[in-house]
């Protein structure tokens, strides 16, 4: 898993990756994270959860993959099998090929995750 | 300083021209450029077909209409107007002469109609140039994007622009749509928008978007066009917070500027607009995330222009929206 949040760096524009379980915990992290880490990883994975609930609710589909736009940074988010992969990357970052990389990096977590 | 309509200007003076053609031959011809035998009634049918035969011929070679069935119509309303065109000139020339041999206005209009092939070659040849200027006006969905692009350049190119000091209605920017069908992304310009029906006219055209809901800075939904989902609201209330939430959390100082979600049936965009407004557009699942983007941005664009002309630079819609419904 650390293996392939590394190669999942390697893509210009993304300066660090993670992986944050349905529980909140980081399971992999390829990325300097500050103090507060662990709360912020919660509460992604708490509205993530929450976001995908109100969409399956409503009709939508699960959620497979996000994108989000701030000022200074792009967030990527990607749902799997061993949780969500979470990368950040730069204003400039190529979305197709972020996202390409994503969903490669996405499949090799399914590949390596445990068998339920 | 008296603004012209060129177009307008041209499709006139072009039916003028049309209507006038006969007499004009007849003047300088005498009666020999006509062939007053062949105004016979039971060749009516047959000069309607071969005219018929011509327009969608000509309309289908040089690829101005979409599909032969536009063209079949286009062609219908064509005879009629030459039909008309020549009943109107056989009007006038009856007014100030005579032909010898044809006293009544009917006869007199069927010898203009089909008396001399040499007027109605120019007519339908007049007729056939003036009509992407009339479709463009009357039924633009009728004509091949090409065509249409190329009119709109030309009638922006020959409209005056707007007196400095006019306060009366400022017009608001002008916005592009994504190319209905490929993978090319190519703009071309879209009618002004002044309404929240108008916009919701303009966005429901973009290609592979099933709908979307605009929501006040209190969550309150100021439009929406969602065909799928009876909760949309409930559904962008709850992407909104999610979007919020996680700005909270990874730069909890600047507003977040749009979020892209793919779910298993949809794409969901949220993007912002000025005064805090949320713009969520949904598309379907066969978009490219490219085109999701490019849809996104060019409905931002014309959802802050509406904004803009109705709540000038800072909108703050929410006391006035619910009148402008």
């Amino acid at each position: 898993m650390q293996h392939t949040l590394e190669d999942l760096n390697k893509t210009p524009g993304i300066v660090g990756s993670f992986v944050v379980d349905d529980d909140g915990i980081i399971v992999a992290s390829d990325v300097a994270l500050g103090s507060d880490a662990e709360q912020a990883s919660a509460l992604i994975s708490a509205l993530t959860n929450a976001a995908d609930k109100s969409l399956t609710r409503l009709g939508a589909g699960a959620m497979d993959s996000a994108f989000f736009e701030l000022n200074e940074q792009k967030v990527f988010l990607q749902a799997t099998p061993v949780g969500n992969l979470v990368a950040l990357a730069e204003p400039n970052a190529n979305l197709g090929l972020v996202r390409l990389e994503m969903r490669r990096a996405a499949q090799s977590l399914r590949a390596s995750a445990p068998v339920r | 300083m008296i603004a012209v309509d060129t177009i307008r200007l041209v499709q006139w003076l072009t039916l003028l021209l049309v209507a006038l053609m006969a007499p004009v031959a007849y003047a300088f011809g005498g009666s020999g450029v006509f062939w007053p035998s062949l105004w016979s009634l039971w060749a009516a049918p047959l000069a309607v077909i071969i005219e018929v035969g011509l327009y969608t011929m000509i309309l289908s070679q040089q690829r101005q209409v979409r599909s032969l069935t536009p063209a079949l119509v286009i062609t219908g309303v064509l005879v009629l107007t030459r039909a008309l065109c020549s009943l109107a000139g056989a009007a006038v020339f009856q007014q100030m002469n005579q032909m010898p041999g044809v006293e009544s206005l009917s006869a007199l209009a069927l010898t203009f109609w089909m008396g001399s092939p040499l007027v109605i070659a120019f007519q339908v040849g007049l007729l056939i140039l003036v009509l992407p200027m009339a479709l463009h006006r009357w039924a633009p969905g009728f004509l091949e994007q090409k065509m249409l692009d190329k009119i709109t350049r030309f009638s922006k190119s020959q409209s005056p622009a707007p007196p400095e000091t006019s306060r009366l209605r400022p017009p608001p920017a002008p916005v592009v749509e994504a190319a209905p069908s490929g993978n090319g992304q190519m703009p071309h310009a879209t009618p002004f928008i002044y309404s929240f029906k108008e916009l919701e006219g303009f966005l429901i055209k973009m290609s592979g978007l099933e709908g979307f809901v605009m929501l006040s800075p209190e969550g309150l939904v100021i439009w929406q066009t969602v065909p799928w989902a009876a909760e949309a609201e409930a559904l962008s209330g709850s992407l909104s917070r999610w979007l919020m939430g996680i700005n909270r959390l990874i730069a909890p100082e600047s507003a977040p500027r749009g979020a892209i979600v793919q779910s298993e049936k949809h794409w969901i965009a949220m993007t912002s607009l000025p005064g805090e407004i949320a713009l969520n557009l949904f598309f379907t699942e066969t978009l490219t995330s490219a085109q999701v983007v490019h849809a996104t941005d060019r409905a931002r664009e014309a959802a802050e222009a509406l904004l803009t002309y109705r709540f000038g630079e800072e909108p703050s819609p929410t006391a006035p929206v619910a009148l402008s419904h």
